[in-house]
């Protein structure tokens, strides 16, 4: 009974005038709803990076990440892409940490961010052709090592042909089942080569399966979701601390070897980086 | 397309994708035969670097005699298998117990205070460990290349090329990796 009463009274709405003003009403409220929670979800995550803050000496917001300004970050790495429209950084937060570099804890500054960038996207409607832009998100760890990488070194997850064989393009290691997960691109072969010794390739396919790493000029970045989070930090933050203990676990896992053929000396630091 | 002619394409296919396994075949081989370049060179230059090694621990260590003398004739065994006429199995063999006298030589040096601060010394030992492990990182690339060779040495239909026109089977050089028991140990 209600129901009819209800269509009877849209069927009446339908033929009047008002039925603009309430679709105009519906999106004025759906447009302030979307607002007010995104400002509640910018509100919390600036809270629950302020908590991350006062958990590590020296942490605090960064705008330019281990002193790398966006503009220099972007189209370097496969997680800081240009896209068509706008890109940048958001919500980045680091300081200096000790990493295990070639068994010895070396304090170098690390950063964790979201980077996003908006990709065209054509559609088409009643109307004709249509443009408009995606988001794409990535989450990112940024660690400045103590030492300079000659030539960029790509490690990431190999495409759905590559797995199967058909298409594997990169450099091909001893492990089968670590050339059909991951695709490895680098042009000094040598300096991959002592990168990626068969505990490093045991780790990453144990614990880095869907993520990406890359090494270029002083830069360490591991990108993608880690595993697990910490519950008590919400949103994105809540990935921080896992993609910290993920960052310590890799250059724990990097062979000495590729320290010192990248002339790397015990005892040798980063400079730390202060935000301008 | 008549039959005929796709018959005489599947015919002109055979000769033209032999030549492509062939040229592959060519390159792999050129590869390989690079990358035993690159070890060679960098096993000379273990070998150059010994004898100054032992120089430098002797004016310390006169008195360790025998370890010495024998890592002096275990790089001249080695010095002695580099020529090509020596199976690759007696060079390994050979760089082995030259590696096995430098251990026990490094091992030594560790009772000599004196020795360990002096930096000629130290810049030895660091230039052996990064001589080192760039051996295995030359060793780890030449048998990558040789193990591609022999994927395709070994597979349908590579296998008849290589058989038709004698690319011979090629041999891993497997040695012990010294870098690790060469690196200075450093204090946490």
């Amino acid at each position: 009974m209600a129901g009819s009463e209800t269509l009877i009274a849209v069927a009446y709405l339908a033929r009047s005038e008002d039925l603009l003003w309430i679709f105009t009403g519906l999106a004025v409220v759906v447009f302030v709803a979307s607002r007010i929670h995104a400002a509640h979800r910018r509100r919390a995550i600036h809270q629950a990076i302020g908590k991350l803050v006062r958990r590590h000496d020296g942490w605090h917001r960064q705008a330019w990440p281990c002193g790398q300004q966006p503009d220099l970050l972007v189209g370097r790495f496969a997680a800081t892409p240009r896209g068509d429209r706008r890109y940048g950084v958001r919500y980045a937060v680091g300081g200096p940490t000790e990493l295990e570099i070639a068994g010895t804890a070396s304090v170098c500054e690390v950063a964790f961010l979201e980077w996003f960038s908006e990709a065209r996207r054509h559609g088409r409607s009643r109307r004709g052709h249509r443009t408009r832009y995606e988001e794409r998100t990535d989450l990112v760890a940024l660690a400045r090592l103590p030492v300079h990488i000659p030539r960029k070194i790509a490690i990431g997850p190999e495409s759905l042909l590559g797995r199967t064989g058909l298409t594997r393009g990169g450099a091909q290691l001893e492990s089968d089942a670590f050339n059909r997960r991951f695709r490895v691109e680098g042009e000094a072969r040598t300096l991959v080569v002592q990168l990626l010794d068969a505990n490093l390739q045991q780790v990453l396919l144990d614990a880095f399966g869907r993520r990406g790493v890359e090494f270029s000029d002083e830069l360490l970045v591991l990108s993608g979701k880690p595993t697990h989070r910490d519950p008590t930090l919400r949103h994105l933050v809540g990935s921080y601390p896992a993609m910290h203990q993920d960052l310590g676990q890799l250059c724990r896992a990097i062979p000495a070897q590729f320290w010192r053929a990248l002339g790397w000396r015990p005892g040798q630091q980063t400079p730390t980086t202060e935000d301008a | 397309m008549e039959p005929l002619i796709i018959v005489l394409l599947a015919i002109a296919a055979v000769p033209l994708l032999g030549i492509f396994s062939y040229n592959r075949f060519i390159a792999q081989a050129a590869s390989i035969e690079a990358t035993w370049a690159n070890i060679e060179a960098e096993l000379q230059r273990r070998h150059d670097l010994v004898p100054n090694l032992v120089a430098t621990v002797e004016g310390y260590a006169s008195h360790e005699r025998g370890v010495l003398e024998q890592v002096t004739e275990a790089r001249t065994r080695a010095v002695a298998s580099v020529p090509t006429d020596v199976t690759m199995t007696d060079q390994a063999r050979a760089e082995d117990a030259l590696t096995q006298g430098l251990t026990t030589l490094l091992a030594i040096t560790e009772s000599y205070p004196d020795l360990q601060s002096d930096t000629a010394f130290r810049d030895l030992q660091r230039q052996l460990v990064e001589t080192e492990d760039r051996i295995a990182a030359a060793r780890r690339l030449y048998n990558l290349e040789v193990a591609a060779f022999e994927r395709r040495r070994q597979a349908v239909p590579s296998n008849l090329v290589a058989s038709a026109l004698g690319f011979d089977a090629r041999e891993m050089f497997e040695i012990r990796d010294p870098a690790a028991e060469h690196a200075p140990h450093v204090a946490p």
